[in-house]
């Protein structure tokens, strides 16, 4: 028996432009593609991005099915399900990705339900083999799971977009084969409707979500020194965190404490400031990517585990950061 | 001469009317006894468990019952209050036997055998202790009223029942005189001094020069307003707070048994449908009687140091809030109402969120009730049912149960990590063909965490340096299941003991020696409810063995103030604290200073009951209480004997500022002694 082994990857956008972590899906999928001897297809529901069929087709899909509708325009949860559904019940392809962003992680268990396919979430890596072999964190990324997909078919599967880089080689410019579909959506009642978009306020938004962290100890010392804590968490639209004592001290509300009887957070970014790195709060940022301590004591123990470390006091560190921050603002203003 | 020394019992008042007194006495008992059967009827009915009271290690049950009821020892810890109660218990007692003992003589030996033995010197002799006895008793009932209503400490309750009560005793007391003090001053025989309160009536009518008249017709009036007063009194008791006159003594029969350090299994996870408490109708029938055996006396407030770091708890409150829940309960079914009561509904939970989680499984307030109640073994019951059933409980918990379950140890590193605090130290590993006298049980705290690894280390070198023939289990070895158990996940906890146990009775060896308190106490007191049945000793113990043996010699002076605090694990639960107090007495020069709270009465760390994993309550810090206590004997160095301890107190005294104190464990300064 011959299959199709095709690779259909799902292109999101964002501000009229196609995510980066989709671009970095549709390389991901030409490599898994290639392995596989199939093509490779992209689907994308929404509002025209200029030059799509472009960047898809230099990317190296070579189809590109653009589902297009005002109710399109908005992530409408029933109404993609139900299109997807239907345009994967045709084409049967053999493996199905997106990345395992908010409307990836929402509608491809949706689609998996509908036909009946296996679902691999969030992965870190896809390897081609006899069988499908699909590599995931989990207990909170302590451990990684390789998930066999035995069953034929459609399998389908979210990628983590912190894996998802761009290929660095250059592409041949190539134009993918664009179909557009203009889907009849009178009749669909949809229960849920999006209504619009708050953006994230670093200051007020849980720390367990927060990106980039400032987080600071004992040794912020006053609330007088927080301030200037506080302007530069603005700066980088940091979400400010802490340590047990800063806490106790009635600088931070509870919420805001990091560590084995507080929050454990996964920023991508996280500067502590004045903190020892005792291990009751190095529990709670195990799962933080970048790590960077500005601390007096050169023998402190924070500095055991940091990307970055800086000897120094932080009210001297600090608003030079700001300085410098601001001059490069100004900079770009004067541009 | 001899034979005068007696008197006519009713004199005065004429033996023809016994058949009242009889008639009244039936009454009294009679409601005496409806009001106890309508107790019953809540005791027994509220309850949806079967419970039966039982009747092993009666010995103990009995012992307690005269060491803890009789003689009040529990009570008699505190002077004030404790002579106050014990002075009106025994005054009571004396004179119901006394009064018994008239009955004996009027109703069986006189007129059945013709003997009447109230006379003579036996008669001075029984007029002169009754009399110290009522006169013990009232000075108990002024202490109390002055208690009351004048030093007002903050544990009592004030309620107008009982000022009522106090006052009722009073009467009946005053009134028994005064009739003795009419009858002496009457028949004026000079032998009757030795009726010592009497005699004090009577001189003050001969002072008033009472007409004879007069006198008898008051001896009258009194004796029949002594006999009602004293006979209702008698039908109140099931009626008032006296009830614990009947539930207290019950109940120290009933808890004698039951060990505080222990916590019951909830057997067959698969069958029962619901664990833990969520409505009064949950709890046992044993259960149920211990909220109406509290007599409210506070003491377990007073030694709770969640109450005393001002979280919201008082274990008396408990008490008094599951009591009202059970009564109103009760009272609706009793009206055949099948609604429950105002929080007894299932969904309500029965005391706040914050009052559950508050407690840190200390067990002081089990240990200070002079009546055997246990205050956390209801509050255990109700996490049970947050946790089992509801899956109610802080987000750091969860992480906290997730960490356990999937790595098998506390802080959630995994076995791969489980020997990296011997490196350096070579210790031997028992394993199925590897055996060791003794297996060193390390501990969760003293496997991962970067400051009690370090004291792990230490104890191995210890043992290593006395010669001992130990080994651990290394990766194999897994947590003890403590803090899942007291956190209230019987489940995993019985998960995890199963794993062990299994893993244990594989292995050759002829003792456990383990580090934390909390190991020691479940591998020697709780696995044995899974058939386990371990020789386990705490290492302070070991050390002691080892250095009486020879095998470890202190040979340094240590010029030292040293405050030892005692694990409530280790001292509460296990009674050991004269251990490392010898330990560390052996070493010359140090002085050893002990906190307010030492011993059995010492004062939780604040870790306990999942605490070391729990956000901090509202309230004071409770490691910052007990060091600011500690600190009161100026030590110049704190030791324990439990990783959590030792965390708690480093972070106490880095917290409150404190400089130059160290914190250590006492094998850390037996080390520094060698
Ligand atoms: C049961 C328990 C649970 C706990 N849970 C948590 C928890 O969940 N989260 C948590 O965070 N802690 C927790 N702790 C407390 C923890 O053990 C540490 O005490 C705490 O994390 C230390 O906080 P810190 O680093 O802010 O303070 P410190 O340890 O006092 O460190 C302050 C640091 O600031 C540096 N510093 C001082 N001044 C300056 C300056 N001007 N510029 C630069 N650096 C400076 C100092 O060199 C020092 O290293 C818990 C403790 C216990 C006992
Ligand atoms: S166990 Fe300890 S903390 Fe809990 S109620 Fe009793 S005394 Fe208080
Ligand atoms: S539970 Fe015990 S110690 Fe507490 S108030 Fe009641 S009788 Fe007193």
């Amino acid at each position: 028996m011959t299959m199709h082994r095709d690779v259909w990857v799902l292109l999101e956008a964002e501000d009229k432009k196609i995510k980066s972590s989709s671009v970095a899906l549709i390389d991901e999928g030409r490599r898994l593609a290639v392995q596989l001897g199939g093509g490779l297809t992209a689907v994308f529901l929404g509002q025209t991005v200029e030059g799509m069929d472009h960047l898809v087709g230099t990317h190296g899909a070579s189809n590109l099915y653009f589902i297009h509708d005002e109710t399109l325009h908005q992530y409408a949860p029933e109404l993609y399900e139900r299109l997807l559904t239907q345009l994967l019940l045709g084409k049967k392809p053999y493996l199905v990705m997106a990345a395992a962003t908010s409307l990836g992680s929402d509608l491809m268990p949706r689609v998996a339900a509908k036909l009946k396919a296996p679902l691999v979430s969030n992965c870190v890596e896809i390897r081609v083999g006899e069988d499908m072999k699909f590599i995931k964190p989990v207990q909170n990324g302590r451990l990684h799971a390789t998930v066999v997909c035995k069953a034929p078919g459609t399998k389908m599967a979210t990628v983590d977009p912190d894996v998802l880089t761009i290929a660095k080689e250059e592409n041949q410019p190539k134009i993918a084969e664009v179909t557009e579909m203009r889907p009849d959506t009178e009749g669909d009642r949809l229960s849920i409707r999006v209504t619009g978009f708050l953006k994230a306020d670093h200051r007020t938004i849980d720390i367990s979500e927060a990106e980039i962290i400032v987080a600071i100890g004992r040794g912020v010392g006053s609330e007088e020194n927080f301030k200037i804590i506080q302007e530069f968490a603005d700066r980088i639209g940091a979400a400010i965190g802490g340590t047990r004592p800063a806490v106790d001290a009635g600088i931070l509300p509870f919420e805001r404490q990091i560590g084995q009887t507080g929050k454990a957070v996964s920023p991508k970014l996280i500067i502590m400031c004045g903190i020892s790195g005792a291990m009751e709060f190095t529990k709670g940022i195990e799962n933080a990517r970048t790590k960077v301590a500005i601390n007096m004591d050169r023998q402190s123990r924070v500095f055991k585990s940091v990307d970055l470390g800086i000897v120094d006091d932080l009210n001297r560190v600090i608003p030079q950061i700001i300085e410098h921050i601001d001059a490069m603002a100004d900079e770009e203003k004067g541009q | 001469m001899e034979h005068m020394w007696t008197r006519e019992i009713f004199w005065n008042v004429g033996a023809d009317k016994k058949i009242v007194v009889y008639c009244l006495a039936v009454i009294a008992l009679g409601f005496f006894s409806y009001g106890i059967y309508r107790r019953y009827f809540l005791w027994r009915k509220v309850s949806r468990n079967k419970g039966r009271i039982s009747f092993d290690a009666l010995g103990k049950r009995v012992r307690s019952l005269i060491i803890d009821g009789l003689f009040q020892r529990r009570l008699l810890r505190e002077y004030y209050p404790g002579l106050m109660h014990a002075f009106i218990l025994w005054g009571f007692f004396v004179l119901f036997l006394g009064t018994l003992t008239i009955a004996l003589q009027e109703d069986i030996t006189s007129p059945l055998m013709g003997v009447s033995f109230l006379k003579g010197y036996f008669y001075l002799l029984y007029k002169l202790t009754l009399n110290i006895a009522g006169l013990l008793a009232m000075a108990g009932i002024l202490m109390a009223l002055v208690r009351r209503y004048i030093i007002r400490p903050d544990r009592l309750s004030r309620s107008a029942e009982q000022g009522v009560i106090l006052i009722w005793i009073l009467i009946i007391l005053v009134t028994g005189f005064m009739l003795e003090g009419l009858r002496i001053y009457s028949l004026k025989n000079s032998w009757e001094v030795w009726s010592i309160g009497g005699w004090i009536v009577s001189e003050i009518l001969s002072r008033l020069n009472a007409q004879d008249f007069s006198v008898l017709y008051l001896h009258k009036v009194l004796w029949w307003a002594h006999l009602i007063i004293s006979f209702g009194f008698l039908a109140y008791i099931p009626f008032s707070r006296l009830i614990h006159l009947v539930t207290s003594p019950a109940n120290i029969f009933i808890n004698a048994p039951t060990s505080q350090a222990v916590l019951s299994p909830i057997v067959n996870f698969d069958a029962s449908g619901s664990f833990g408490v969520s409505t009064v109708k949950d709890f046992t029938p044993r259960q149920i009687f211990d909220f109406d055996a509290c007599t409210q006396c506070g003491r377990c407030q007073d030694n709770c140091p969640a109450y005393i770091s001002e979280k919201p708890l008082s274990p008396k409150k408990v008490i008094e809030e599951l009591k009202a829940r059970w009564l109103e309960t009760g009272e609706l079914m009793k009206e055949g109402n099948g609604v429950e009561g105002k929080r007894g509904g299932e969904n309500d939970g029965l005391l706040d969120e914050d009052v559950i989680w508050s407690c840190t499984l200390c067990m002081a307030c089990a240990e200070s009730c002079p009546v055997y109640i246990s205050s956390f073994e209801k509050i255990m019951e109700l996490r049970r049912s947050l946790v089992l059933m509801k899956s109610t409980f802080f987000p750091e918990i969860a992480t906290f149960f997730r960490d356990v379950e999937t790595f098998g140890d506390t802080f959630g590193r995994g076995r791969a990590f489980r020997e990296d605090w011997a490196i350096g130290i070579d210790v031997k590993k028992i394993s199925d063909g590897n055996q060791a006298d003794i297996l060193y049980w390390v501990g969760c705290q003293g496997t991962f965490h970067d400051r009690n690894n370090l004291i792990a280390g230490t104890l191995a070198q210890l043992f290593k340096a006395a010669g001992a023939d130990f080994g651990i289990l290394g990766k194999e070895e897994y947590c003890c299941g403590d803090p899942m158990r007291r956190i209230g996940n019987e489940y995993l906890f019985q998960k995890t003991a199963q794993r062990n146990i299994e893993l244990l009775g594989r292995l050759n060896f002829n003792k456990i020696v383990t580090y934390c308190p909390h190991c020691f106490n479940t591998l020697k007191n709780e696995y044995p409810q899974f058939g386990a049945h371990f020789d386990v000793i705490h290492y302070t113990e070991f050390l002691r063995d080892l250095i009486r043996a020879g095998n470890l010699k202190i040979t340094k002076n240590m010029e030292k103030r040293v405050a030892y605090h005692d694990p409530c694990y280790l001292a509460r639960a296990n009674d050991i604290y004269n251990v490392p107090r010898e330990i560390l007495k052996s070493i010359p020069g140090m002085r050893l200073v002990e906190p307010e709270r030492a011993k059995r009465k010492t004062f939780c760390c604040g870790a306990g009951g999942g605490h070391m994993w729990m956000r901090e309550i509202p309230g004071k810090k409770m490691n910052e209480v007990r060091v600011k206590e500690i600190m009161n004997g100026q030590p110049e160095i704190i030791t324990t004997s439990c990783p959590y301890c030792l965390i708690m107190f480093e972070d106490g005294v880095k917290s409150l500022g404190l400089e130059g104190i160290k914190c250590l464990d006492v094998c850390e300064i037996i080390r520094d002694a060698l």
